[in-house]
């Protein structure tokens, strides 16, 4: 009899999906154990790791320094864990990553960390929670240490990935020698993995009941999940993402199906506003880091819900106005920009930058007069700016 | 029938290695922008100064060469091109400006910013060009197998008098990879993004000795008139 083709590719799927769920069966879920977790020298070295990373990102400014909107978040994981916090006796900690793509992952020790594009796509806090919720439910079912248990076994069969290495290296030794590979790799490498189908539908149930526990409409977890799907090509580009699972519709329609089984009387929808004013700094960071991307469309769009929620900050005019000359450097229409400046100083008159380009802005348009005004009033406000003897410099040159 | 087959493969081979090698530096060299398109879009071009690591200590003689071979090959490809005096002389006047010399420039990066912001705009002020092109000399790793180093469309030998006649003896072949100097030219647009970007190879920096690699004094770069000019031409040969 003739062999099919496939028949070793489909050998080797349902080989690691066996593999996946006989690990995911062998260990408990962290709030079932009865003693301390990590139980396992193994499973130590792997937090271990993923700490560092942590550190790491902390250090290289990876993620945005905010304790505040740190602490927001923190309470957020809190109210969804509840009483296992204390149980597990675990430290809530949550890490916001300065990069556009949408996206968030739990490391082993329960740390999560969230994208400023994952932040910037959602509408309230309860579309957050039904994401962080899914998150728990990995770190709660300890998928990433089964993901990489069961990488490893893979790994056996020629697949090699640097974390396994490190951490069997760990563990054989007792010592963790992080340079064997980047922390930094090793999350790369297991955030671009992914979970197994299996692991996600589990996490995205479990998630939802924890959504539902905390208070929170269960319906907003289907707009949380529809956000993580795959928008544009620079998605695309990027490997890391959470929304590159490709079955984002079957899961929604899971969940449709759960949410319609858990028949949770209606909530409240929280309102964008407090979200926005919670993670405003998040949406500008985002803003920013599309603009640095030439994705001016979504850049736009983050502005816009910023400055509509929150007219009184000057940054998010401005930061509307930088966007347009990022967009269109030579005009030739200067009104929107202008416009953008003008509004950031008439909420705050003593707004520097927005002076400063201001007055950029229209000595790009030989229009001298207000250029010199602009540049005085940003002199009067900042003498001492970097800048500032260049500025002086084009007032000179202008009465020339 | 056997060795036509054979023949058959090869021929295949050759031609899906070559399909792949176009289709590689094709999708390399232009980045969201179409040659074409390029071309005609971005007429007028701004050279900055040549930019090269400090262990490479290029002189000026090199630089100079350097820079007036890319203007020469883009003026030959029918841009209009401003040479990297222009840029040179703004980026001096707003450092002396701020009071910025080559040895503070590392120290106050808040002034190095502002510099490097208003040279780019007074740049697109005053001469309303349609994109930037950047030249960099880098220090790359070239792979060598015996006495040849090939890198970024360019070769050279690298061994050592008399090893020769110990390949003879021994039979042996070497390979690995060293250090060689590459010339990166970048073409971005006035919003600053990358349109172009491609290396030419211009000389190694190491040998072979005997026994072992060994780096070539930094006083022997730079020395091989035509290797300079010629990375220039590598490095926009895409266009």
């Amino acid at each position: 009899m003739k062999r099919p083709p496939y028949l070793p590719i489909l050998l080797l799927v349902f080989g690691t999906a066996l593999s996946t769920l006989s690990l995911a069966a062998k260990y408990q879920p962290i709030n079932e154990i009865p003693h301390s977790v990590p139980d396992s020298q193994e499973e130590k070295q792997i937090w271990e790791i993923g700490k560092e990373h942590q550190k790491q990102v902390r250090e290289t400014g990876e993620v945005i320094d905010d304790p505040e909107m740190e602490a927001q978040l923190e309470a957020l994981v809190a109210r969804l864990m509840g009483d296992m916090v204390e149980t597990i006796g675990m430290e809530v900690k949550v890490l916001i990553f300065k990069d556009p793509t949408v996206n968030a992952w739990v490391y082993p020790d329960g740390a999560i960390a969230v994208q400023t594009g994952l932040l910037a796509e959602l509408e309230n806090e309860a579309q957050l929670a039904a994401i962080l919720g899914h998150e728990i439910s990995h770190f709660l079912n300890r998928h990433a240490f089964i993901q990489i248990k069961s990488k490893q076994k893979q790994s056996a069969i020629g697949k090699g990935l640097g974390l396994l290495a490190t951490a069997a290296v760990a563990a054989k030794t007792g010592t963790l020698d992080t340079s064997l590979m980047g922390a930094g790799q090793v999350w790369t490498d297991l955030v671009t993995s992914g979970y197994s189908r299996n692991l996600e539908t589990k996490a995205d149930e479990q998630g939802l009941q924890l959504l539902v526990a905390a208070g929170y409409e269960p319906n907003q977890a289907l707009p949380a999940f529809e956000a993580l799907r795959i928008k544009d090509d620079d998605q695309l580009n990027v490997g890391k993402i959470w929304s590159s699972h490709p079955d984002i519709d079957s899961r929604l329609k899971n969940l449709k199906k759960q949410i319609k089984r858990i028949k949770s009387p209606p909530h409240n929808i929280p309102p964008e506003q407090s979200y926005v004013e919670a993670y405003g700094k998040a949406l500008l960071v985002d803003a920013q880091l599309d603009l640095q991307r030439q994705r001016y469309q979504r850049a736009h769009k983050t502005l816009q819900r910023y400055t509509r929620a929150l007219p009184d900050q000057p940054f998010g005019h401005y930061m509307v106005g930088e966007a347009y000359r990022k967009e269109y450097p030579e005009g030739p229409d200067f009104k929107p920009r202008l416009a953008a400046y003008q509004k950031a100083i008439a909420v705050d008159p003593e707004f520097a930058l927005a002076h400063k380009e201001l007055g950029m802005a229209y000595r790009q348009q030989q229009l001298n007069e207000p250029a010199t005004a602009a540049f005085n009033r940003y002199l009067a406000l900042v003498p001492d700016a970097a800048d500032a003897p260049i500025i002086r410099w084009y007032i000179d040159s202008s009465n020339q | 029938m056997k060795q036509f087959k054979s023949y058959l493969s090869c021929v295949l081979i050759l031609l899906f290695s070559a399909n792949l090698s176009y289709a590689e530096s094709s999708k390399d060299a232009f980045i969201n922008i179409k040659k074409r398109a390029l071309k005609n879009e971005y007429r007028h071009l701004a050279i900055a100064p040549l930019d090269a690591a400090t262990d490479l200590k290029i002189p000026d003689s090199a630089k100079n060469m350097l820079e007036q071979e890319v203007v020469k090959r883009l003026k030959k490809e029918g841009f209009k091109v401003l040479p990297p005096q222009i840029m040179q002389d703004i980026r001096q006047q707003m450092n002396n400006l701020v009071g910025l010399t080559d040895q503070t420039s590392e120290k106050d990066s808040k002034k190095l910013a502002a510099v490097l912001d208003h040279s780019y705009r007074e740049l697109m002020l005053r001469h309303k060009v349609d994109g930037i092109v950047s030249l960099r000399v880098r220090i790359v790793g070239a792979p060598f197998r015996n006495d040849k180093a090939e890198w970024d469309g360019t070769s050279q030998k690298i061994e050592h008098k008399g090893d020769g006649l110990m390949k003879f003896i021994t039979g042996k072949s070497y390979g690995g990879t060293i250090a060689a100097s590459t010339l990166k030219v970048s073409i971005w647009d006035r919003r600053e993004t990358l349109l172009y970007s491609w290396d030419g190879g211009i000389e190694v920096l190491m040998q072979r000795n005997a026994k072992a690699l060994e780096q070539i004094p930094a006083s022997e770069f730079w020395q091989d008139e035509k290797r300079i000019k010629n990375s220039a031409k590598l490095a926009l040969s895409p266009l």
